[in-house]
């Protein structure tokens, strides 16, 4: 296996192409450069999931140095790429998701100027993101993170015109970087202590040196979790999310909802290790996910827009995946993770392909009506709602999220608690899904269709659609025949669950009782959403409830409560400080630098005696010191 | 003390007197003859100190040849005489830069415990043997050297071409 | 007289015959082209030669010089950097007014100076590689004899070269009176030996020598002559003045000083660091708000110089292997950014205001984006060689535990980007309304040449400088 580092090379060379020749190149070009790159990349990963399939590295990991770039005392950081199981399927979902959503690109970006620009950006995105979990030490692994963050900044304010995209793209770089400073501490704090940063043998190291539950390992825990929790948008950093869906729709499908913003369950679970060893860690990791995916259910229930409901909707199933890591349940998280990819980029996609066709629209309330328009778009948006709303037996999203409820409360770290919380997310999920699905697709005829998509939008949608449908196949519970395709997959690279033998016993009671939940919460919604939105106007709105929509369209206030703790006071002090109190002491430095440069400029006459009387006067300065130092 | 160094002593006196005396005068030419007689006093140094091939190459070469170019060049060159005083006070300054560092380097050889204070052995330099020394041990050094001449030939050459290229490309530009 | 004797000076035999081929040639029929195919086909044959017996075991030939592998590799540095300069010089004099192929002439003997100081191991040699480098580039320097500048620079640097020649003289003289040897190995064994009670004499012998090496690395307070002459010299040269005569002196304080352990000299240490310390300031302050291209890069090739002395002062053989990491990075560098303002230039004027360069990025993209990756490495900034070896010049520096230096280092190279990064930004700015079109209209395929493999070196000593680093630690071992 010589060729892995071909596999973000290739994206890479697609980067430097378009970037450096983009003006040259013809639309059809860059298209082909775009996402051929992307496509190349993904039949190598496929043939690597091949390879490893068919003989099983030792140690359950390909490992590949590239080149070591310097070698100082302990620090050797190099590039070099550790392929386990875990990576594999991180790649299947980059690069597979990532080509078909490239190729839907080819249609939904054709009007658009700078459309090398935009292939540049996404093909310098699927490098970075690869890097990102091809990387065998966590340097690397920051470099990939940072090349993620970047790209997402880059294109959530690809259309720079507007000031407010350009807005969204600042705040979704500088909430993130809370995150990061975090995870850059914990990894000089981990780099400290343990004098490595390669991945396998920090965590061997972690657990050779630090006892269970000390403090060390918590803290260090933590901070790796502040990192997470920035680029997965979750509390209490999930602002960002929201706003970065001024970028372009298949910029939020691929970024925003399939790769980047899993990123944060990827490194988790990259470290497992750790967390196992800080209990205290885990429990937040939790707390965090089911505190997100309840407050992000509420909030996408009263959306108006149909992006940010997708964009809730990412936040709260993130949720779902940070709540599984935090009982110890990896690839239960990871199994929701890969469907999730599939029925978010999908939807976003339909999604896309709804405003495309409505000339830009996005608002919920003008739409409806366009399940004859679009028929082909419907279908395929029916599917990924019913796998969002893990409609039961037919739908991928079903496996994994019922994985996740069930764990949450019969693992060995799951509570009833966590179990509440996610059944309680996944009636929100289905309440607020169809409310969307139906705004979209019934009742009256709002706007006129504009353009129907071409078949490179299409294919990808159909394709998609059919994974969101089946791709759960390949793990199902014990009560439904007990296939565990995935789990042993995975298990070269993450522990299996441990299960409380205690609770092991009631699997089929919880789940026909979630089931049953689920299609009941689907009758709800149709009960409550199906008649247009204008019948539903007439009855007043008490203004409890009013007051509610309204804080919950605002994503529970926490723009509102940043902007007052953060914000504000950050203004008021650079107001008082409009004189520059600090930078006058700066302004000193250069001042006294000028002042210096004058004088030493005084010295450059010109005149050759002033040169030789200078090295006279150095000659007796050297003589000098020679002989009396 | 002994004859020699005596004799060294008197050498050593008209060097020094005869260099101050070059550079103390305006009269170019006073200077020139000034510096033949320190050059004549070191060729007789040399010879003291036991090398006679080197004390005669000095007279040929720096005492006769180069100080001869001077002249001849000095004279051509016809210096109108310096109005300015020979030494502005601006110069001063480096001047006894250099003149204190180097009393004080004399100082601190003269009185300061060197390492070494064992004379060397006395010995005679024959041309001959000299000769067998520096083509023998020394052949790389001589071939270098002779490069340097080589650089310097050059070099000279082409910056004084200077005025004979003007003359010809104004020859080009009038007709 | 042996046939090992031979076969160790390969390199400079082929040298010296380059130079008898090249004037021959001169003398019977002036031809541009062919006199720099000829000087090319010799330097060439020369680095070939370096290849072919770099690995023997070291040989001393006579008493002056140790063919060693770091003279073969300061060698091979040299010779790449002066066919780089007359492949700069091919497009720069091709329009020279008169005859200009002695400059190929000038710049082989120079070459063969500098190569001998590589290898020098006598005090001799010293001085003889000395004379012969400081004396081609006086006339190198006066080259373009239609610029008062350029005159003037010859000038210049032809009357303080004597005095620091002067100086160095006079120490050597000290020297040989106490060691009563003018090898080096004599001379640092006696320096080491004789720790705290050292004579006068070896002491202010050293302190003179120190003023030779100064003069010639451009270390405050000899560096008055740098910025005159790096902006008064024709372009080529300056490049040449900056890469060959830099290396070759710090080949030779290699020789000189390496082998002397600081602690057991600390006023040789103190010298050093105090010109280290003042160089690095003086360097950085003098170039801050200038406006002559060149002068910047002449003032910072001050500053550079304080920070391989950094590296070097650091002591043990980490410190050797950074110092000729340092000096490498920084040839390949200054090659590339003398390069640009060497295709930018033509005989009658160089590239050389801010405002020449205004604006090169709409004009020409690829020699902007070249000078400013030079520009970066100069200034330090990662994936870049001047970075690598500015991180390794601080590493040796903290292993030998010489804080307030690296402190001065890091302090001063962050001040330094302002004056990187104002030409970077002149090169981004919009063109100049009422400017002359820029001199070159295209670029020739020899500077091109050049710029393109000094990139790829730098990007590639910059991203995996393993290599390098292997090669340099067998060569210092």
């Amino acid at each position: 296996m010589q060729s892995f580092w071909l596999i973000p090379a290739l994206p890479l060379a697609g980067f430097l192409i378009l970037a450096l020749g983009g003006g040259r190149l013809s639309r059809g070009a860059a298209a082909v450069v775009g996402v051929g790159s992307v496509g190349l990349s993904a039949v190598l990963t496929f043939w690597a999931v091949f390879a490893f399939l068919a003989a099983r590295p030792e140690q359950g990991a390909f490992t590949q140095n590239v080149w070591q770039w310097i070698a100082v005392a302990d620090l050797t950081p190099a590039i070099a790429f550790h392929v386990d199981a875990l990576t594999l399927t991180m790649m299947g979902v980059i690069t597979g998701v990532g080509f078909f959503i490239h190729l839907y690109s080819v249609g939904y970006m054709a009007g658009e100027t700078g459309y090398a620009r935009f292939f540049a950006y996404m093909n310098l995105f699927v490098s970075a993101m690869l890097i990102l979990v091809m990387a065998d030490n966590l340097l690397l692994l920051y470099l990939g993170w940072e090349g993620v963050g970047l790209c997402s900044y880059l294109l959530i304010g690809f259309w720079y015109r507007d000031p407010a995209n350009g807005y969204a793209a600042r705040k979704a770089f500088v909430v993130t970087r809370a995150g990061d400073t975090a995870m850059a501490i914990g990894l000089f704090l981990l780099f400290d202590r343990l004098g490595t940063l390669h991945i396998q043998e920090l965590m061997q190291r972690a657990v050779d040196t630090w006892p269970a539950a000390s403090a060390m390992p918590t803290i260090a825990a933590l901070l790796l979790l502040g990192g997470a929790v920035g680029k997965s948008a979750q509390l209490p950093l999930q602002t960002w999310l929201p706003d970065a869906m001024a970028g372009p729709t298949p910029v939020s499908a691929l970024i925003h909802a399939a790769t980047m913003v899993t990123a944060g369950v990827y490194l988790i679970a990259r470290t497992h290790v750790l967390f196992e060893l800080a209990p205290a860690a885990l429990t937040a990791v939790a707390a965090i996910g089911a505190l997100t995916l309840l407050l992000a259910g509420f909030s996408a229930l009263c959306q108006t827009d149909i992006k940010r409901v997708l964009a809730y909707s990412t936040i709260s199933q993130i949720g779902y995946m940070f709540l599984a890591l935090g009982v110890g349940a990896w690839s239960a998280a990871i199994f929701h993770l890969v469907t999730h990819a599939f029925f978010k980029a999908l939807l976003f996609l339909g999604a896309g392909a709804v405003i495309h066709a409505l000339d830009g629209e996005q608002e919920l309330s003008r739409m409806g009506g366009l399940r004859r328009e679009l028929p082909l778009t419907f279908l395929t948006f029916l599917a990924g709602a019913a796998s969002l709303a893990a409609l039961p037996l037919i739908t991928a999203g079903f496996y994994s999220k019922d994985m996740i409820i069930w764990e949450a409360y019969a693992a060995a770290r799951g509570s009833l608690i966590w179990w509440f919380a996610a059944l309680g997310g996944a009636l929100l999920t289905v309440v607020y899904t169809f409310r969307m699905f139906f705004r979209v697709f019934e009742g009256p005829l709002q706007t006129r269709v504009h353009h129907a998509p071409g078949v490179s939008m299409t294919l990808p949608l159909v394709v998609l659609a059919v994974l969101s449908l089946t791709a759960g196949f390949v793990e199902m519970p014990r009560t439904l025949g007990g296939v565990h395709l995935f789990s042993t997959f995975m298990a070269g690279a993450l522990p299996m669950v441990q299960l409380d033998p205690a609770r092991e016993g009631h699997e089929w009671f919880f789940q026909v009782l979630s089931a049953g939940l689920v299609l009941l919460a689907l009758l709800v919604s149709w009960r409550l959403f199906r008649r247009p939105i204008a019948h539903r106007a007439a009855g007043a709105d008490s203004p409890l409830k009013a007051a509610l929509q309204r804080w919950w369209l605002a994503g529970w206030g926490f723009d509102w409560l940043y902007d007052r703790l953060f914000v504000r006071p950050y203004i008021f002090l650079a107001r008082i400080n409009r004189n520059d109190v600090i930078d006058s002491g700066i302004d000193q430095i250069a001042r006294g630098a000028q002042t210096l440069y004058r004088t030493a400029s005084a010295t450059q006459t010109g005149r050759l005696r002033t040169y030789a009387a200078s090295m006279a006067l150095g000659a007796a300065l050297v003589i000098a010191l020679a002989v009396w130092s | 003390m002994t004859l020699y160094s005596l004799l060294f002593y008197l050498l050593a006196i008209i060097i020094l007197a005869s260099t101050v005396m070059a550079v103390t005068r305006r009269n170019l030419v006073h200077a020139i003859i000034y510096l033949v007689v320190s050059f004549f006093g070191s060729a007789m140094l040399f010879y003291l100190l036991g090398a006679p091939f080197l004390a005669a190459i000095e007279v040929i070469i720096y005492a006769g040849a180069i100080m001869i170019l001077f002249l001849f060049i000095v004279m051509m060159i016809d210096v109108d005489r310096h109005k300015e005083r020979l030494f502005p006070i601006r110069q001063c300054l480096p001047a006894i830069i250099f003149g204190l560092v180097y009393a004080a380097v004399g100082l601190m050889v003269t009185f300061g415990h060197s390492g070494s204070k064992a004379s060397m052995p006395i010995a005679v330099a024959t041309p001959n043997a000299f000769g067998r020394f520096v083509f023998e041990h020394h052949w790389l050094a001589v071939e270098i050297v002779s490069l340097l001449l080589l650089v310097a030939l050059i070099g000279a050459l082409y910056l004084g071409r200077l005025k004979i290229e003007k003359s010809a490309a104004a020859g080009k530009e009038t007709p | 007289m042996q046939t090992a004797d031979f076969t160790a000076l390969t390199p400079l035999l082929l040298l010296a015959a380059a130079i008898a081929a090249v004037m021959l040639q001169i003398a019977l029929k002036r031809s541009h082209i062919l006199t720099i195919v000829l000087t090319l086909a010799g330097l060439i044959a020369a680095m070939l030669g370096v290849l072919a017996v770099g690995d023997m075991p070291a040989r001393q030939v006579t008493p002056l010089v140790t063919m060693d592998r770091l003279a073969f590799f300061f060698i091979g540095l040299i010779l790449t950097a002066t066919a780089a300069t007359a492949l700069l010089g091919c497009r720069y004099w091709e329009h020279a007014v008169g005859q200009c192929e002695e400059y190929y002439l000038l710049l082989l003997v120079a070459a063969l100076g500098a190569c001998v100081l590589a290898a020098a191991h006598h005090f001799a040699a010293f001085f003889i590689g000395l004379e012969i480098l400081s004396i081609s580039l006086f006339t190198l320097m006066a080259f373009a004899r239609r610029r008062m500048a350029s005159v003037e620079a010859g000038l210049k640097y032809l009357v303080l070269a004597g005095i620091s020649s002067a100086f160095l003289l006079f120490g050597i003289a000290l020297i040989y009176a106490d060691v009563g040897s003018l090898a080096f190995p004599i001379w640092t064994a006696r320096l080491q030996a004789a720790g705290e009670t050292v004579s006068p004499l070896l002491l202010i012998g050293m302190g003179m020598t120190v003023i030779g090496v100064g003069f010639k690395l451009a270390l405050v307070p000899f560096h008055m002559w740098t910025a005159d002459i790096y902006q008064g010299a024709p372009a080529p040269t300056t490049a040449f003045v900056a890469t060959v005569s830099k290396s070759a002196m710090v080949a030779l304080l290699l020789r000189l000083f390496a082998p002397v352990d600081f602690t057991a000299e600390p006023a040789l240490f103190w010298t050093l660091a105090i010109l280290a310390f003042a160089s690095m300031i003086v360097g950085n302050i003098l170039a801050l708000r200038q406006d002559s291209v060149k002068r910047i890069l002449a003032y910072s090739s001050i500053a550079h110089m304080g920070y391989l002395l950094v590296a070097f002062l650091s002591g043990g053989p980490a410190a050797i292997a950074a110092t000729v990491f340092y000096i490498t990075a920084y040839t390949i560098t200054v090659l590339g950014a003398f390069g640009v303002v060497t295709v930018l230039s033509r005989t009658d004027a160089d590239a050389d205001s801010m405002s020449d360069f205004q604006g090169l990025f709409f004009s020409h993209p690829w020699l902007a984006g070249v000078f400013m990756a030079m520009l970066l490495s100069l200034a330090g900034i990662p994936l870049t060689a001047g970075f690598i070896g500015k991180f390794y010049a601080i590493t040796a520096g903290a292993q030998g535990g010489i804080w307030w230096l690296i402190i001065t280092l890091v302090l001063t190279s962050a001040a330094s980007l302002f004056y990187y990064l104002r030409i970077v930004v002149a090169m981004f700015s919009p063109p100049l309304e009422n400017k002359t079109q820029p001199p070159a209209a295209g670029i020739s395929y020899s500077g091109g040449l050049v710029l393109t493999v000094m990139t790829v070196l730098l990007i590639w000593v910059g991203s995996a400088p393993g290599p390098l680093i292997d090669l340099i630690g067998r060569i210092t071992q």
